[in-house]
């Protein structure tokens, strides 16, 4: 016989059930049944989405869909022991013109003066109808704001003095000072996340962070905003001596001074730099100070044009003494930048080429034989260290053979090396009987993973 | 590659069974922990609100993620992408652990929160909740057999209160 089981769970164990769920749902279950009724009343944290809650109303009755979902807000927040409230999440998108923001701000007045821990707010909208008490607020650990490609503008002092988490997403800045403003009033900031980097619409950009570990600046979208495209920012300072993961995605500034230490356990670099920067000799500079700031890092991911923003480097490249980990992306740049990154990271274990060694759909009349895979220095990782090698997308070309080879000869250390084929090429490669020929020892640690693209 | 420390704590089911486990496995429980710590553990540690079943499930899950936390790299936290990596790994894992019978799921639910283990207090919750997500009340009632012993009108009352949630 089926029984009811789910009603038989002590209370604190359904409110736990009940804080999961989105609000709306929540509410819901006071149908249920009498143990239900009042249930929804406890919970702890609030997620409130608009899109949730049009079931039965046209998608085009704007203003009735406001008037619904602001009047859900009320009442449930009147339901409530605001004190108990932990978290409070809304994500609004169908908003009337400024009598949303203004229950928001409203809203955030009533929860902000309990001990609310954590606001997650996607909502059109300047926080200029918010209360300064949301910048000020002492219990507040993680704050997201996603206002939907509004300025964010801070009049006051910012101070969260419990703050650990600290998202920016849609959120335009234009106000130079308000970044260093906000990490001065958040001395406990662990995780910053900035997407919306692309949107800062000033030269500078300085973060001195005590206790940060991570940094995610842009979101590797940055050639899809067409709407507006920022140029290169002047100078780039990061003090963080506590920072393991670091993210940036960003046109290559004019200058850097970053300053990480042992800490930092992985890099994600993902450069764009315009055609005539090249030109530009200054910017070796730039790249060169960009390297040297990570250059602590145990793993690093170079986007293709992270690889472009290496070669602009005249000088010696910093030597990378902790890394173990490069994973990098397909160039259109020949492979002597690989060479030099490769001779500067003695204690290389892992070496992915995430994109392949060339583009797909280039033919062997498309690369040229380069010589200096030939001669040079081998560097000195290939011969102590370097254990594995994985190549994704494998084309079957004369010039990727040659470079496997290369890396097959020269790879005392070598165990491993995992070939996948791309499998989009028309034309068969006999790739298992040109390794062949490369000897038995060699084909005891070649390992083809075939992807069906 | 194995901890040197591979000390045995001893777990009696309700139903009187023993379950020898690791000590760095029977840590996952914060209850157990204490137990240990105010040193009730010398022998085996009777633990009534669970039975076997239900005990060797909790053993299950506990020993795979005190195993996946041993094979991380020393540094990947969940601030880095292989951290996250390792992770993903895991949340598939937890995802097909929990995709039990009801009366399985609410076992786990009250051993979870008696023996408080985190981790899977919230795995378990977050199943039955997505067995109320997106469903209407009926559907709801009928997923988890809950009678609906309001009477006609006690019912509409409620509805009435809180039409805001049910437009």
């Amino acid at each position: 016989m089926a029984i009811d089981r789910i009603s038989s769970l002590p209370d604190e164990l359904l409110i736990n059930v009940l804080n999961i769920l989105p609000t709306k749902y929540a509410v819901i279950t006071s149908i249920l049944s009498r143990k239900w009724g009042n249930l929804f009343k406890e919970v702890t944290h609030l997620d409130f989405d608009d899109s949730l809650l049009f079931n039965s109303l046209s998608v085009f009755d704007h203003e009735k869909r406001c008037v619904s979902f602001r009047a859900f807000v009320c009442k449930m927040l009147g339901c409530l022991k605001l004190a108990n409230l932990i978290s409070f999440r809304i994500r609004c998108t169908a908003t009337c013109e400024g009598c949303e923001r203004e229950s928001v701000g409203l809203w955030l007045s009533a929860i902000l003066s309990h001990g609310i821990q954590e606001i997650d707010l996607c909502i059109g909208g300047t926080p200029d109808v918010f209360p300064h008490s949301l910048f000020t607020c002492k219990t507040l650990c993680i704050l997201k704001l996603n206002f939907v490609f509004t300025i964010l503008n801070i009049p006051g002092t910012v101070c969260l003095p419990c703050l650990k988490i600290l998202h920016l997403q849609q959120v335009t800045v234009i106000d130079e000072d308000l970044i260093g403003r906000i990490f001065a009033g958040c001395p406990l900031l662990e995780e910053f996340n900035w997407d919306s980097l692309t949107w800062y619409d000033a030269r500078q950009l300085s973060i001195s962070a005590p206790s940060l570990r991570k940094l995610k600046l842009g979101d590797g979208k940055y050639f899809e905003s067409s709407v507006f495209v920022r140029g290169a920012m002047d100078s780039v300072a990061i003090i963080a001596p506590l920072l393991q993961s670091f993210y940036y995605s960003d046109k290559l500034a004019k200058s850097y001074f970053i300053k990480t230490s042992n800490y930092l356990v992985e890099a994600h670099v993902d450069i764009y730099i315009d055609s005539c920067d090249f030109k530009d000799s200054s910017l070796s500079h730039a790249a060169r100070d960009l390297i040297q700031g990570v250059s602590n890092v145990k793993r690093l991911f170079l986007s293709a044009d992270g690889i472009k923003a290496v070669t602009l480097v005249k000088d010696e490249l910093p030597i990378l003494r902790n890394l173990t980990t490069l994973k990098i992306g397909c160039s259109t740049n020949p492979h002597l930048t690989l060479l030099r990154l490769l001779g500067s990271a003695p204690n290389l274990e892992e070496l992915t080429f995430s994109e392949g060694l060339f583009h797909v759909g280039l033919t062997d009349k498309d690369t040229v034989q380069q010589d200096y895979w030939g001669r040079g220095v081998v560097p000195s990782c290939l011969k102590t260290h370097l254990k594995v090698i994985e190549i994704e997308h494998f084309l079957g070309l004369k010039e990727e053979l040659r470079i496997v080879e290369y890396f097959l000869s020269n790879g005392h250390a070598l165990e491993q090396l995992i070939i996948h084929k791309w499998m989009g090429r028309k034309a068969k490669f006999k790739v298992r009987k040109q390794f062949k020929r490369l000897g038995r020892r060699w084909n005891k640690c070649v390992n083809f993973n075939e992807l069906f693209l | 590659m194995a901890e040197t420390s591979s000390k045995k704590i001893i777990l009696k089911s309700s139903d009187n069974e023993d379950f020898e486990v690791d000590e760095i496995v029977a840590l996952e429980s914060q209850t157990i922990k204490h137990m240990i710590e105010d040193g009730c553990a010398d022998n085996a540690i009777p633990l009534p609100n669970v039975t076997a079943k239900t005990l060797s499930k909790v053993i299950e899950y506990c020993k795979k993620h005190v195993d996946v936390a041993a094979t991380k790299p020393a540094d990947a936290s969940t601030s880095t992408a292989a951290g996250v990596a390792g992770d993903d790994e895991l949340k598939k894992w937890d995802e097909e652990f929990v995709k039990v019978d009801q009366t399985a799921l609410f076992d786990l639910i009250l051993a979870a929160n008696y023996l408080d283990i985190k981790s899977l207090l919230e795995l378990t919750c977050q199943s039955v909740a997505d067995g109320i997500k997106n469903k209407t009340v009926e559907e709801v009632r009928k997923t988890f057999n809950i009678t609906n012993d309001f009477t006609p009108e006690e019912e509409e009352a409620v509805r009435k209160e809180n039409q805001w949630a049910f437009e």
